[in-house]
């Protein structure tokens, strides 16, 4: 390629000369030099794209420079032609060219010297891009190895990472589902609690319902006693009493009961509130036992699992509400109905006795007025 | 005004005529009888002998690089010829080969460097006459006399410390092997100029080749060398007077079995491969002589010529005469080396062939001219050695015969209108 730079050392001026105006007539730009030394101190040789030097040369010898130049960082690549007496060329050819990377038989014809020039350039040149081939086929088989690689490093990674990241969520949702559900739990349990306070309580007022309704009842009777006639005391013996009664019992259970409720619960959960742990525990394994069982034992991981959110804030308190109030009913409609039957049955039975009682006293007194109406009459 | 230098120095003869800003001729001559004239007028030189010689601003444009031998070649022929009434320079200048200012310079280069060349004599004679500036022709250079003798006295002090390590000029600078590629960004950098010079270093060419050869002036290509020398990257190796050249070059017998052509055209290769003589000595008193070029043929009449040169009566050994005299040409015209003194003769096998495979083509121009030219002084100064040994006239009939019977038998490829039987005797200021 013209333009492009040589430089050409040979001891004698004038193959130097001649050198020089054959390879400048092909357009190449020359640089001489008589000696290996001045090749090689060269201060741009790094730039020559092709170096011809003689065999023998004063102090470094052409192969000694060769050699040189090829094992040097900067110039390793730039193409040697060694310029060979001709009597020397089948000694040389024997042996090694030490980095050359050919040689030239002296004398040199000008034809021959560009010929060889330009081969050798050429040669070079083709090297050149076979290295730049070489090397982007190095490049891109190593940068497919090396994203293989990594892709699997990353997938392994991304395994290794989504698994610890299950593993945390997991235990996060476990932590919060556990949380939840503690919550739920200490919420329900506080509920049941708060419940069988109620319970206890509505006992209690049971009892006080029981008293008051026998104060009551005496009341009404003696009211019944003192205001009603014959009929009213059958009337209230026959319906009024009992419907009395039940509304009554209603009045003070809806009036008194939440009141006192209210009033036991606030101070149950005072006193209780320093040893709610231990009895809560007990309580709740009682009550979820009963209440809870499905929820608590076998639901909740499984729903757990699935959707802990969902379960802990919508279907458990659900279930747990609806079966609370349900045991709550229960347990109020085992314990209170009795007891009212029992006491509806005790007040009849006082009122059929104080009935029976009056009818006797009524059959004396009509006894007594029809002897004493004729002595009446008789007087009068 | 005339004098001794012995008793006053060129310095202050040029200072005197400086301060007296004066006009005329100052002349000085050596020891050796060599004169030089310095056109001087208000104290500024403008011209001198030096630059006046034949042949002169021709040689120095060559060998300052600035003019290729094969151009001035062609130049000279067509100042022989058609262009007889101009000058060189002139010629260059229209011929737009080189600008003025250029010509201009190389001689004011010159000149300085001759004169300060001349400042370190310590004998010889100088004379100042007064004249009329009409008189020193025409004005070649302005030189003013004080920044000469400043940078002339700044030199002598270097020139004093440089001759310690390099005392001549035929001293051979030769490379240490000392050196790996990888001091090239300390021990071996170098700028451009010390690059230059270092570059032209062979082993075998001397300092005086060398200066040539870097196209520089002298007084920086010895300072360098004698840096280069100080910073253990050369040597300097004195030419042994005694020793016969053992050329590190290709054999007699290796050259001829090299270049078929030349040898089986002359049909002396094989003779010359059992005899093992030179190639150039098989002209064989009664063969026919092929030849490349006139190269080819002056090497046969010099190797003759040796041959015609009586002993010196002193009986001192002329071994290496040829050897020194071809030395010093080649130390000029630096793009002679492809010619080798082998074994006491000149081998222009290599020189030949490289004409023969470039086919005389542009490219070998300038080493056929610098061959030609080297070879021709050749011829001259074994002449004058000739003559001084044996006196014009049997010199001359030595020569001549030669010539006689070299001429007929030679042939050449090229350059056919080089004509030996001619061009000698005229060079020689022989009678044909």
């Amino acid at each position: 390629m013209p333009g492009e730079r040589v430089l050409l050392v040979d001891s004698s001026a004038a193959v130097v000369d001649m050198g020089k105006a054959v390879l400048e007539e092909n357009g190449y730009k020359v640089t001489t030099a008589s000696n290996g030394v001045a090749a090689l101190s060269h201060p741009d040789l790094q730039n020559f794209n092709l170096i011809i030097v003689e065999s023998r040369l004063d102090g470094v010898d052409g192969l000694e420079t060769a050699s040189q130049i090829r094992t040097d960082a900067e110039t390793f690549g730039i193409p040697v032609l060694l310029l060979v007496p001709d009597d020397e060329i089948e000694h040389r050819a024997s042996q090694s060219l030490r980095g050359a990377n050919g040689f030239l038989g002296k004398p040199f014809s000008p034809s021959h010297l560009v010929i060889k020039a330009k081969e050798t350039l050429e040669e070079q040149r083709l090297k050149a891009v076979s290295h730049q081939y070489l090397e982007a086929s190095a490049d891109h088989h190593m940068q497919e190895l090396a994203e293989q690689k990594i892709q699997q490093a990353v997938e392994k990674k991304i395994q290794i990472i989504v698994e610890r990241a299950i593993q945390s969520i997991v235990s996060i949702i476990d932590q919060r589902a556990k949380k939840e559900v503690d919550a739920r739990v200490t919420a329900l349990v506080s509920e049941k609690e708060q419940e069988l306070v109620r319970i206890t309580v509505q006992e209690v007022a049971k009892s006080m319902v029981e008293k008051m309704a026998e104060k009551k009842v005496a009341e009404a009777i003696d009211a019944v006693l003192m205001e009603t006639t014959e009929k009213t005391i059958k009337r209230a013996a026959d319906s009024m009493l009992p419907s009395l009664v039940r509304e009554r019992v209603k009045e003070s259970v809806e009036n008194i009961l939440p009141r006192e409720v209210q009033i036991k619960v606030e101070k149950a959960t005072q006193e209780k509130m320093t040893e709610f742990g231990e009895a809560l525990i007990n309580v709740i394994n009682i009550e979820a036992k009963k209440a809870i069982p499905l929820i608590a034992k076998e639901k909740l991981p499984e729903i757990a699992e699935r959707q802990v959110t969902v379960a802990c804030e919508q279907r458990i308190p659900q279930l747990v509400t609806a079966e609370a109030r349900g045991a709550v009913a229960n347990e109020l409609n085992m314990r209170v109905k009795p007891l009212m039957d029992q006491e509806s049955k005790r007040i009849k039975n006082v009122v059929l006795i104080w009935v029976f009682a009056l009818a006797i006293l009524m059959c004396i007194l009509v006894v007594v007025l029809m002897l004493m109406l004729p002595r009446l009459t008789a007087q009068g | 005004m005339q004098g001794n230098l012995k008793q006053i120095q060129l310095p202050e003869v040029l200072q005197f005529i400086s301060m007296g800003k004066s006009t005329g001729l100052l002349t000085i001559r050596d020891p050796k009888g060599n004169e030089i004239t310095l056109m001087i007028a208000s104290g500024r030189i403008i011209n001198s002998s030096a630059l006046d010689r034949r042949r002169r601003l021709g040689e120095l444009l060559v060998q300052r690089g600035i003019l290729k031998r094969s151009v001035l070649s062609q130049i000279l022929t067509l100042q022989r010829t058609i262009e007889s009434d101009k000058r060189l320079g002139q010629i260059l200048v229209e011929r737009d080969y080189i600008q003025e200012s250029t010509i201009r310079e190389v001689l004011h280069l010159q000149l300085e460097e001759e004169i300060w060349n001349l400042f370190g004599l310590d004998s010889g004679e100088f004379k100042f006459d007064h004249c009329e500036e009409s008189k020193l022709g025409e004005a070649l250079v302005h030189i003013e006399i004080d920044p000469l003798l400043i940078e002339g006295t700044r030199r002598q002090d270097e020139w004093r410390k440089i001759s310690r390590t390099i005392p001549g000029d035929r001293v051979i600078p030769t490379l240490k092997g000392n050196v790996r590629i990888s001091d090239r960004k300390d021990k071996l950098r170098f700028s451009p100029s010390e690059w230059k010079v270092l570059a032209q270093i062979n082993g075998r060419t001397s300092i005086k080749g060398v200066v040539n050869r870097a196209s520089m002036g002298r007084f920086e290509v010895y300072r360098i060398v004698a840096e280069l020398v100080d910073r253990g990257l050369v040597t300097i190796r004195e030419v042994d007077r005694n020793s016969v050249e053992s050329a590190p070059m290709l054999s007699a017998a290796q050259t001829s079995g090299a270049h078929p052509m030349t040898t089986a055209k002359t049909g002396g290769g094989l003779f010359s491969m059992l005899t093992g003589s030179g190639p150039s000595r098989r002209d064989d008193r009664a063969e026919k002589l092929a030849c490349v070029s006139p190269i080819g043929a002056l090497s046969h009449l010099v190797n003759r010529q040796v041959e015609t040169i009586p002993p010196p009566r002193s009986g001192e050994n002329d071994s290496r005469l040829l050897a020194d005299i071809w030395a010093d040409q080649a130390s000029i015209y630096t793009k002679a080396d492809l010619i080798k003194v082998d074994r006491g003769a000149l081998n222009a096998d290599l020189a030949e062939s490289y004409l023969r495979l470039f086919e005389f083509g542009e490219a070998v121009q300038d080493c056929y001219e610098d061959s030609l030219e080297a070879l021709i002084h050749t011829v001259d100064a074994l002449y004058r050695i000739s003559v001084a040994r044996q006196g014009d006239k049997a010199a001359a009939r030595a020569i001549k015969e030669l010539l006689d019977d070299l001429a007929p038998r030679i042939t050449v490829t090229y350059a056919r209108e080089f004509k030996i039987e001619e061009r000698i005797p005229a060079t020689l200021k022989i009678a044909a």
